[in-house]
Parts: structure tokens; C-alpha cells; sequence
């Protein structure tokens, strides 16, 4: 067991958790942030996509106790109260949700796309989504909804 | 149910600390990005004692340059490398093969140094850092020694061994790098090919052509570097390339498919 | 209704956001995956390792004993009912027990059950369960299996588990009086339906009621309850299944699996604690469903002049283990041909086959994909054989509205040909068309029918709606409909806000809960739209005509002169303001009238049940139509395949919303894409070889080609507001149209799918 500080959607939280266990099950089992999803567990789909000190990184591959002192964003961090964030209202208004499960790893990608290239091609808009899957949608309403929120 | 057995994480300042660690350790584990041995660990009935992370090492980060060339910290993430400066200017086969590394998430975890010791057949590193003459500084609690990536890829897996950088001795290098995947984008390769070369008045010098194929250390295209040494790229016989590469692959896993792509690329490179 | 900024009135044809698509990017929405009850027990399956074999013994003593065990379940806590998907019309089909007690058919098959206080203890307790087994011989290759002499897996003569031979006309004459008559052999691979969410069931039995509930990511929650009443032998009623949000379906979560009936009987047998089965990726891709493949055989003949005379052939289906929903599987693949070509004289005979392999199921496309690619591409080279053009050729032979097909579907709106003709323009298809050599880009083409429901489950196939209107205004929407993520439920609102005459943003909806929401057959054969659409419009309809009758009465004016418009009710003939709708509201629920609104409303759709002996019927209310046109790239000395452009015509009545719609499409041709190019799952004796994302893929951002879409409105006279379904027929042609353009850009003709760079090579290198 190791004793870690976790600042996770801006709130602190002082956690004892084993040496072994993955950012996604301190997450979902002991802070309750059932936002981040799961589908493949072994890094390929994105569903478990948080951000990491601002990068997009996969939760199923990182321990717990790597991440101490660290600034962890999951999809409950981005909307202020009731205000989505324009990533958010942009998938809402651009068709992109369907199935809505690999929706919070899509939006927290493209988060991380756009605080870094925030007038990104179709292309490198792409590129920033390779790492999540989603099976409903085809990808172009996704695509659409992070280039429509990278022009506000 | 927990998805890792149980094991004991330490996080070392120094390299010697963790050399340390691991020669204490009964069945230790090095661990650097984590993107390939967690998932290992996942399903594997194997379970290290001690878990050693690298992350907090200062020496194995950070992207060097000097007389000697430059220097890549192990630790240094794939989009580190995408984002330095200095290896887009003097690296640009590196760069594209980077590119292509797994995806953004992943780019994002994984490292250089990682790539190199994780002795799968179908990463891309390899082939490329070999291509561009490349060296690892490799360091036990005994010694500190630098060795060609040929080398070190051929020798036995330590597990009480820190690759600490990458050197690339020489700015004088030319290169591109091609992967092929059969089914789409983001897939392990069928096939990477790096060139590298000294551009001399237009022709080609020190030609080194290597591919990642099917077997963990990345093959060396003997006959057909020497086919375009001294030679000025466009101006070669794609027949003649050809039957180079089919000579090459006699005893290899490169099959019409592979050779086919090969003899494309080689042939049309400018 | 203060809440309300944004008012949508006649939302109807409007790309209105999901009415559940807030909740889902806030990270809010709540899926059975994430459910977690008070004193929940984590449950295991245990599975066969073999494909085929004898159980001899199971001795549970051990894993029961073990300390944080609560409840083990094999077949001896059951009462041995079999289950099956075509109850109704293929009765022997049903051949498959939630846990076997006598024999193992395939690496999976269900045998006990464990539900302990954590995974790792239920985990470690299946290993703890000895299982002894005599080892069959197993058959893995459909063609073996039909052999005398072969393992013999269920009763079936030669593991002939369905067999559709149909015939009409004089297809031998026909082949004769042909000037061209060609055979064609395609073959078809296995493929996975990778929905993100995995399957997950959590049972939760009350031992003072003796009722059941169960959470289950399911697109058919009443078929869920049928079977698992069925099973425990519980009355329906005593059966509760919930849906949640769903994270995707297409086909693979249509029936009961072992594990929703585990879950089930371990919370009975614990003494009520709920329990919670979940697969993983592994799992789910091993042991849930799998797509049929299918070898298609096909000899048809055509004169001179283009018309297609005869088609005469044979499709195998590798069904495994069970049957599943082969039988309408099989009979899809078969029938749909009629939908898209005017044929007379026709001999197919189908047959789908028991192997020792897992279980072939539903599968988005219900055989169609399979169909879609070997007619659509047998078609391309029936009309390159005679000389003519593609298009041409389909535009020849295509079906007609109005028209009723030797079989007997009753073909009423149909726009394919009007598909056909709108493809050929958009894609510039005669500048296009046999134009290529030296940049080795190609063009081709596929054509597809879908039905919008289908008279395959049982004799009805209705679907009901209750509208309740709330005394501030709020209108309730309750419907049996399972959205499982394409959109159902916003357009089920769309359509009582529009019938009801109010703004879509008014809508709450509760869905899919056997409890509280009326019947539904479930979230499959494209129905929704059209057929529980139809129940929600006769629903808002009926609320409508109470509000009405209200305001006639108090404003002593005709009811039959009034109606609800954006929000207002209003004279027929002058569309004047009579009262807005919060005043009829208001005025409905007032001391003199008191009248609580509750609209209700049905619909089964107008078919005739088919006849699977001579293939004759009318499936479907209605049917969609489908054209797609591909451009392709071929780099030759790699063999890689580009799609440059994707043209998508499609026939789909009327957009209840053209973003929801739009999305179907797109979302159907990228899975179509995957399935030409990579997607294929395998297998060596009866294990999959390749169960993760790592090993089979499916397509990503960075694979997609630009798709231009356009909608073909025929406004169907049965739909409501004209809509049919759509949810996968743009899936059908895809892979036909492909290797169909590839043949244009280099020549080569790929008959097996998936088309990958090595069989490129191999086809330029024969050349």
C-alpha cells in the first residue's frame, strides 16, 4: 500500500491504495467517476482515455501510484456546474453522441488535441482521436464536433 | 477483481538506486512507459516481486546535443520525440516513424527506451535507430558501457540492467522510413524499412537499409545497401533492386508481399 | 416549463441534438456496466474448454465450500428448458440450455455458474468445480459437418440444422433460354460485433414476492423476459428486465445469453443478494455471438439485352454450436434478393449447418452483408459479361414500387431506381466508369433492399406507447423500444412532439422497462422508427384528441375543426389562436373538467406471416432501398486499397432527423469498411485465434473516407411522416461495391472476403 495525492478534476484527495492498482480502478471503484468506461482493458479502444497533468493517456495502462502529485482531468472535470464545456455542447449539437460509451474518452482526446494545436486540420484532428475507438458513428460526426469547437 | 497481481512499486531518484532495487529484488521489473508490460502483466500467470519505475529518474530524460552527437534520455516519450525540435531537424526518418507509433494515448505513455528493450518483433524503433548508426548507454551495478543497438539487441535480456540513453553519434545522416500495414492506419507493421545514407554531391554513402520483419532483431539488407552505394537515388534499375532484395531475402522471413512493398519503396525513393 | 430555453416546434425533419446525448457527454449517463446495488455479488460462467464432449461428471462440492462463495448453479438448480430465437416459426430450432448438464458443442458452452463476494473468490471457485469429459470428435468446416459419417452435434440429419430450399418459375428453362449464364463462388469470414460495452447482466431475485428483476445491456428487453420466464418457468410478469443506456448492440445483445439466466438463478439461490455477470473483451468476442459465414454458390443467366433470367445457387452457413437467430438469419440472406431484382425463376437452396465452432447469430445486416456482397458482385459480372454497364444492368433489373415479387412481398414505396439514377449523377459515373489504367483508380457500385421489421419472432409484432401529460405541460413518453445508441428514443420523441403538436423539448421518455413501458418486440430488422414510431404517433394522437375534446367542449366549437400546432391550439381553416397549449392543459386538469391525459396507441404492421416451406409472405410493413457507388485507388505494387469517396443514395422515406439518419449511414458504411478490408475473426479448432482489439481491428479516425450522402424522400404511405428504417442497409453493398471497383481500377476480381493486400498481389500476379 502507498499513501498518494491525487488532484482530480481540481479536488484533492489523499488515497492509500495498493502498489499494483490501475488509474482506472482508483477512478471508478474508489472515487466513483464512473464517466471514464472501460471496454478492452489492455489499451486499444480509448473508452478509459483521462487527462494527465493535459495529455490524453490511457487509465487501464498507468498504476496509480505513477500518477501521485499528479492533476487528473476525467470527463466529470470539464462542464462548469450545469455549462458544458464547448467540447461537450459540440458533440450534443453535432450528432457525435450515439451510443454515448466512448463518448467521454472522445471529448477528453479532443480536449488534449485542441489545448495543444487549437486550430487543427480535419487530418490532425483525426490523428488526435486514433487512440479511441467508436463503433457507431463512422468518426465524421466526431470529427465534425471537435473542428466545429475548435472555431469558438 | 484487482487486473494486476499484487507486487511492490519503488521509485528510485537514481540510476544506482535502481540498480540497487533490482539486484535486492527477487523478480524484478524495470518498468518504463508501461504500455507493453502492464497489458503483459494483465494476462500473464507470471507476477514480478518489485516493480521498479524509472519516471523519476532526471538522468534518463531530457534530449542532448553536442560535439558527439545527440543524446535521447530512455524515458523520453514518443511524443516527446515528436515535439523536439532538434530531432525533427536532424532526424526526420525518426520523425516518421514516431508518427506511426500505436496511437495518440499511447505516443503519449510510451518511450524510446521502452521500444527498444521490449524485444517485440514488430515495433518500429529498432530498425530505424539502427538505420541512423544509433548506440545505448546500457548500466549495471557494475559498470556503465555503450554499445551499438545491434549489439545490445543481441544479447540476453537483463533484468538487472538500465538503458539509460540513446546516442546517435552522427548529424551527417540522411533517412526515411516506411511501414506497411495489411489491414489499416494504427496496426503493428507487417513490414518497416529504414534508409539512411550520407547524401555526398547527390550520391549515396554509407547506405544502411534495415527492416523490421518477423524476427526481434531488425534485418540488415546487405546486398542491396551495397547496390546503392555511390549511386544517385532515381537513377537505379528497379529490376536490379529487385533481385537484391531477393538475394537478401533467401534464408528470411520476407515474403512476395513484403518484397513486393521493398522493391516500391527502394525503387522509387529520391 | 421554465427550465426551457430552446423551443423545437414540428421537430419532425429537424436535426434536433439526442435527447440523451447531454447526460452521455457529461459523463452522467448510467449503463447496466456501471451498476453497482447494495450487497452485489460479483458472478462467473464456467465454460467448456472443449469443442465437443461428453460431461461425465460435475462436483461443485469444493467450489461451494470455498470461504466467500455464496451461491454455484449448474444444470441440476435448472429445470432443463431449452431456449431458442425462432420459437415461433422454427420451433425445432430451439436447442439450447442456460447450462448444460450432458453435453459440451463448442469451447464456451455454459456449464455451471459461481457468484461469490468478489470476482477473484468466484474466480478462483470455478477452478474449484470438477468437470469430467469424454472427448467427441468435433467438426469445424460446415462442409464436413454436412457430411454422413460426420460428429453428429444435435439431432439433425448431417447437422443440417435449417435448410431453405426455394424455388418459383422454371429457373432450368430460364438458365437454358439465357445468352450468358455464369458461376460464381464467394466466400464470406466470420466477423464480431464490438459493441463498447461489453455484455453485463445483474439479477436481483425477492424471495417474499418470488419475482426477478435483471439490468441487462440488451436491444430486446421483452425478449429477454419471454425467455427468461420461459426458462425458470416464472410467469411474465413476475419477470422484470430493465435497459439502461446501452453502449451499442448491433445484433449481438438481441436474446437471452446463459449469463442474464445465471445471474438470475445465483440470486435466487444466494437468498436475494443481487448478482452481476460481466464479460471481458476476450469473452465477449469467444463467447457471445459471431457473424454466419457463409459460402454463396450462385449460376444465373442473362439475355443479351440485360434482363436477368434466372439466379440458381446454394448457401452454406457455418450456424456452431447453436441456432440462435440462424434460421431468419439464413432465410435474410435468401430472401432479400427479391427486394432489389425483378426475378422470376429462381432455385436457392440454403442451408445452415451446425459446426463445433461458437455460436453463429444476428448480426447487423441479418445476412445481408454476406448476401450484399456475393449477389452484388455475381450482378457486376453477370453485366461485364454481357458488355453492358453496371448501372445500366441494375436500372434494367431492379424492382418497382408498387409491385408484388414472385415471393410475395409487397413492394409499396420503393425509390431504388430513383437511388440508382441519383448515385449515377452525384458520382459522375460515366466520366468515371471504365476510365482508369494508369492511376489504377476504379469505380463501382452496389445496390440493397432492408426491411423495417420483420414477421420472423412471433404471430404479432407490435409495438405499443403511452403518452402522459403532466398538469404543468410536461408530456411523458413510454415506450417498450430499446435504444441501444442510434437514436430511437429521440426520434420516438420527435414524433410525439410532433403529433401532439408541441415542442420536442417537452418530451421526457422512459423506455424499455417490461414493467412500467408497453411491449416491444426490441432494437432490431431497422423496425423502430417505423414500427414503434407508428405506436407513439397513434399514442400523441390519442392525447391530442382528449386535449381537444376538452377545449371543444368548454369553447363549444366542432373538436374535429381544431388541432395543435407549435404549441398552440388552433382552427383547422383559419389556423387562428384558440388557446395556447399550457391553457388546454391547464383547462383539462381545471376543477370543471378534471380529465387526466393519457394517450395510448399500438401498431402492428400490415404483413402476412411467411411461409418458410415455399419462402412465400410479405416480412415487412414496408421496405428501404439503397445504392451506393465506391471509388477506389489500388497502388499496385503493394496492394494496398484506397477508398477515395464513398456516394450513398438512400431511400429512407422521410428524415424523421436528418443528423440521426446521417449517422446510421456514415456509421454503417466505416463498419461495412472494416469488414471488406480486415475485419475477420478466426479460428482453429473451434477457438477464436484472434479475441482483442489488438488482434482484430476495427476501423479507427484515421480510416475514413469522405462519404457523401443523400437522401431519397418517397414518403412512405405506412411510416409515420413518411419515415422508413435505415439503421443497415448502407452496411450492404459496401464490400460488392468495392471489390467491384477494384475490378474497374486493375482487373482483378476478389470473390473472398476480406479483401487484403496479399490476395491483390496474387490476382495482378494471374493476370
Amino acid at each position: 500500500m502507498k499513501k498518494i495525492t491525487l488532484e482530480v478534476n481540481g479536488k484533492p484527495y489523499a488515497l492509500e491504495c495498493p502498489d499494483s492498482e490501475l488509474l482506472i480502478e482508483t477512478l471508478r471503484d474508489r472515487l466513483g467517476l464512473l464517466g471514464t468506461k472501460y471496454s478492452c482493458l489492455e489499451g486499444e479502444c480509448g473508452a478509459c482515455t483521462v487527462l494527465l497533468n493535459g495529455e490524453n493517456i490511457l487509465s487501464c495502462l498507468a498504476l496509480s501510484v505513477e500518477a501521485d502529485n499528479a492533476e487528473i482531468t476525467t470527463i466529470e472535470g470539464l462542464a462548469k456546474g450545469s455549462e458544458p464545456h464547448p467540447l461537450q455542447r459540440s458533440f450534443v449539437d453535432k450528432g457525435a453522441v450515439q451510443c454515448g460509451f466512448c463518448t467521454p474518452g472522445m471529448i477528453l482526446a479532443g480536449k488534449a488535441l485542441l489545448d495543444k494545436n487549437p486550430h487543427p486540420t480535419d487530418d490532425e484532428i483525426a490523428r488526435g482521436l486514433d487512440g479511441n475507438l467508436c463503433r457507431c458513428t463512422g468518426y465524421i460526426k466526431i470529427i465534425d464536433a471537435v473542428r466545429h469547437a475548435s472555431k469558438k | 477483481m484487482p487486473l494486476l497481481k499484487e507486487f511492490r512499486y519503488h521509485s528510485p531518484a537514481t540510476v544506482g538506486e535502481a540498480l540497487k532495487l533490482a539486484d535486492k529484488s527477487k523478480e524484478p521489473l524495470l518498468l518504463a512507459g508501461g504500455t507493453l508490460v502492464l497489458n503483459y502483466l494483465k494476462r500473464s500467470p507470471r507476477c514480478p516481486s518489485d516493480v521498479i519505475g524509472l519516471k523519476k529518474i532526471k538522468a534518463l530524460e531530457g534530449i542532448k546535443d553536442s560535439k558527439e552527437g545527440v543524446s535521447v534520455g530512455a524515458m523520453t516519450t514518443i511524443a516527446e520525440l515528436l515535439d523536439s525540435a532538434l530531432i525533427k531537424k536532424s532526424f526526420p526518418s525518426l520523425i516518421q516513424a514516431c508518427a506511426r507509433i500505436a496511437t495518440t494515448p499511447i505516443r503519449n505513455m510510451a518511450t524510446i527506451g521502452g521500444n527498444c528493450c521490449s524485444r517485440f518483433y514488430w515495433v518500429d524503433l529498432p530498425a530505424v535507430l539502427e538505420s541512423l548508426g544509433a548506440k545505448v548507454v546500457v548500466a549495471t551495478s557494475r559498470k556503465k558501457q555503450i554499445v551499438s543497438l545491434r549489439d545490445f539487441l543481441s544479447s540476453k535480456p537483463s533484468k538487472k540492467a538500465v538503458v539509460t540513453r540513446i546516442l546517435f553519434p552522427r548529424k551527417d545522416l540522411w533517412g526515411c522510413y516506411f511501414r506497411y500495414t495489411k489491414t489499416m492506419d494504427v496496426d503493428i507493421p507487417s513490414l518497416g524499412l529504414a534508409f539512411a545514407c550520407r547524401r555526398n554531391n547527390s550520391k549515396c554513402a554509407d547506405v544502411r537499409i534495415i527492416v523490421n520483419t518477423t524476427t526481434s532483431l531488425p534485418l540488415e539488407l546487405k546486398q542491396t545497401q551495397k547496390l546503392f552505394e555511390a549511386r544517385e537515388l532515381g537513377r537505379i534499375d528497379p529490376n536490379q533492386v529487385r533481385e537484391c532484395l531477393d538475394a537478401d531475402a533467401k534464408g528470411t522471413k520476407l515474403d512476395e508481399y513484403r518484397l513486393s512493398c521493398l522493391a516500391a519503396d527502394l525503387g522509387n525513393l529520391k | 416549463m421554465n427550465k426551457i430555453k430552446t423551443r423545437t416546434t414540428s421537430p419532425v425533419g429537424k436535426s434536433v441534438p439526442r435527447i440523451d446525448a447531454r447526460e452521455k457527454a457529461a459523463g452522467e449517463a448510467r449503463y447496466a456496466f456501471d451498476l453497482k446495488l447494495p450487497g452485489m455479488l460479483a458472478g462467473k460462467m464456467l465454460r467448456s474448454p472443449h469443442a465437443h464432449a461428453k460431461i461425465i461428471k460435475i462436483d461443485t462440492s469444493k467450489a461451494e465450500k470455498f470461504p466467500g462463495v455464496k451461491a454455484v448453479v449448474t444444470a441440476e438448480d435448472t429445470l432443463k428448458i431449452k431456449f431458442g430465437s425462432n420459437e415461433y416459426f422454427f420451433p425445432h430450432t430451439v436447442d439450447q440450455l442456460a447450462l448444460e448438464s450432458e453435453k459440451v458443442r463448442y469451447i464456451g458452452d455454459e456449464i455451471a455458474a459461481v457468484a461469490a463476494i468478489d470476482e477473484a473468490t468466484a474466480q478462483k471457485a470455478l477452478s474449484l468445480i470438477d468437470v469430467r469429459y469424454e472427448i467427441l470428435p468435433a467438426v469445424f468446416d460446415p462442409l464436413v459437418a454436412m457430411k454422413p459419417g460426420a460428429p453428429q452435434i444435435h439431432t439433425a440429419m448431417n447437422n443440417i440444422g435449417v435448410m431453405l430450399p426455394l424455388a418459383y418459375g422454371n429457373p432450368d428453362r430460364a438458365l437454358a433460354e439465357s445468352d450468358y449464364v455464369r458461376e460464381d463462388v464467394f466466400h464470406l469470414q466470420s466477423a464480431a460485433h464490438c459493441a463498447l460495452e461489453p455484455h453485463v447482466s445483474l439479477g436481483q431475485y425477492e424471495i417474499s414476492t418470488d419475482r426477478i428483476t435483471l439490468w441487462t445491456s440488451t436491444q430486446a428487453p421483452f425478449k429477454v423476459r419471454e425467455a427468461l420466464a420461459k426458462t425458470l418457468k416464472m410467469e411474465v410478469g413476475d419477470v422484470r428486465v430493465i435497459k439502461l443506456n446501452v453502449g451499442g448492440g448491433f445484433g449481438g445483445k438481441l436474446e437471452m445469453f446463459p449469463m442474464d439466466f445465471a445471474a438470475c438463478l445465483l440470486s435466487k439461490k444466494s437468498g436475494g443478494f443481487p448478482v452481476k455477470i460481466m464479460c471481458t473483451r476476450p469473452e465477449e468476442f469467444s463467447f457471445t455471438r459471431r457473424k454466419h459465414p457463409m459460402i454463396y454458390k450462385l449460376k444465373s443467366g442473362v439475355k443479351k439485352d440485360g434482363t436477368l433470367m434466372a439466379i440458381t445457387g446454394e448457401v452454406i452457413a457455418d450456424g456452431g454450436a447453436y441456432c440462435s437467430y440462424g434460421p431468419t438469419v439464413l432465410a435474410a440472406a435468401i430472401l432479400r434478393i427479391f427486394m432489389v431484382y425483378k426475378i422470376q425463376h429462381f432455385r436457392v437452396a440454403g442451408f445452415r449447418v451446425y459446426t463445433n465452432n461458437p455460436i453463429s447469430g444476428a448480426i447487423r445486416g441479418f445476412g445481408g452483408v454476406q448476401s450484399g456482397f456475393a449477389v452484388e458482385s455475381h450482378m457486376d459480372l453477370l453485366a461485364r459479361g454481357i458488355g453492358m454497364d453496371p448501372i445500366e444492368f441494375r436500372l434494367k433489373n431492379a424492382t418497382d414500387p408498387n409491385t408484388v415479387t414472385v415471393n410475395k412481398l409487397i413492394l409499396s414505396s420503393n425509390g431504388l431506381k430513383d437511388c440508382i439514377k441519383k448515385v449515377e449523377e452525384i458520382c459522375g459515373w460515366k466520366n468515371k466508369f471504365n476510365k482508369r489504367k494508369a492511376v489504377s483508380r476504379g469505380i463501382g457500385i452496389g445496390i440493397a433492399a432492408d426491411v423495417m421489421g420483420s414477421k420472423m419472432y412471433k404471430s404479432h409484432e407490435s409495438a405499443g406507447s403511452v403518452i402522459k401529460v403532466e398538469e404543468d405541460g410536461s408530456v411523458y413518453l413510454f415506450t417498450g423500444a430499446a435504444d441501444t445508441g442510434q437514436g430511437s428514443d429521440t426520434a420516438l420523441a420527435q414524433i410525439a412532439a410532433q403529433e401532439l403538436g408541441v415542442a420536442y423539448e417537452r418530451i421526457r421518455i422512459r423506455a424499455a422497462d417490461t414493467e412500467i413501458t408497453p411491449f416491444d418486440t426490441g432494437s432490431f430488422a431497422s423496425r423502430v422508427t417505423f414500427i414503434s414510431g407508428n405506436a407513439t404517433k397513434n399514442a400523441a394522437g390519442d392525447a391530442k384528441q382528449q386535449i381537444l375534446e376538452v377545449v371543444a367542449r368548454e369553447c363549444k366549437i366542432n373538436k374535429d375543426d381544431l388541432d395543435i400546432k407549435d404549441e398552440q391550439v388552433v382552427r383547422k381553416d383559419s389556423n387562428s389562436l384558440v388557446m395556447t397549449f399550457d391553457q388546454a392543459i391547464q383547462l383539462c386538469y381545471s376543477f370543471n373538467y378534471g380529465h387526466l391525459l393519457i394517450g395510448r396507441g399500438s401498431y402492428n404492421p400490415k404483413t402476412t406471416p411467411v411461409d418458410f416451406r415455399t419462402g412465400e409472405g410479405n416480412v415487412s410493413g414496408s421496405y428501404g432501398f439503397e445504392a451506393q457507388v465506391v471509388e477506389v485507388e489500388v497502388d499496385k505494387s503493394t496492394g494496398q486499397v484506397k477508398v477515395l469517396k464513398m456516394y450513398d443514395v438512400h431511400d429512407i422515406g422521410f428524415p424523421i432527423n436528418p443528423s440521426s439518419v446521417e449517422g446510421q449511414i456514415e456509421g454503417s458504411i466505416v463498419m461495412g469498411l472494416g469488414y471488406t478490408f480486415h475485419e475477420d475473426l478466426r479460428f482453429q479448432d473451434g477457438k477464436v485465434l484472434n479475441p482483442s482489439f489488438s488482434k482484430y481491428r476495427i476501423p479507427r479516425s484515421t480510416d475514413i473516407p469522405a462519404i457523401e450522402s443523400v437522401f431519397v424522400v418517397t414518403n412512405d404511405p405506412q411510416g409515420p411522416f413518411g419515415a422508413k428504417g435505415m439503421g443497415e442497409a448502407s452496411l450492404l453493398p459496401t464490400a460488392a461495391a468495392i471489390a467491384n471497383a477494384i475490378e474497374d481500377a486493375i482487373g482483378v476480381r476478389i470473390k473472398d472476403l476480406p479483401i487484403t493486400p496479399e490476395k491483390i498481389l496474387k490476382g495482378l500476379k494471374a493476370l
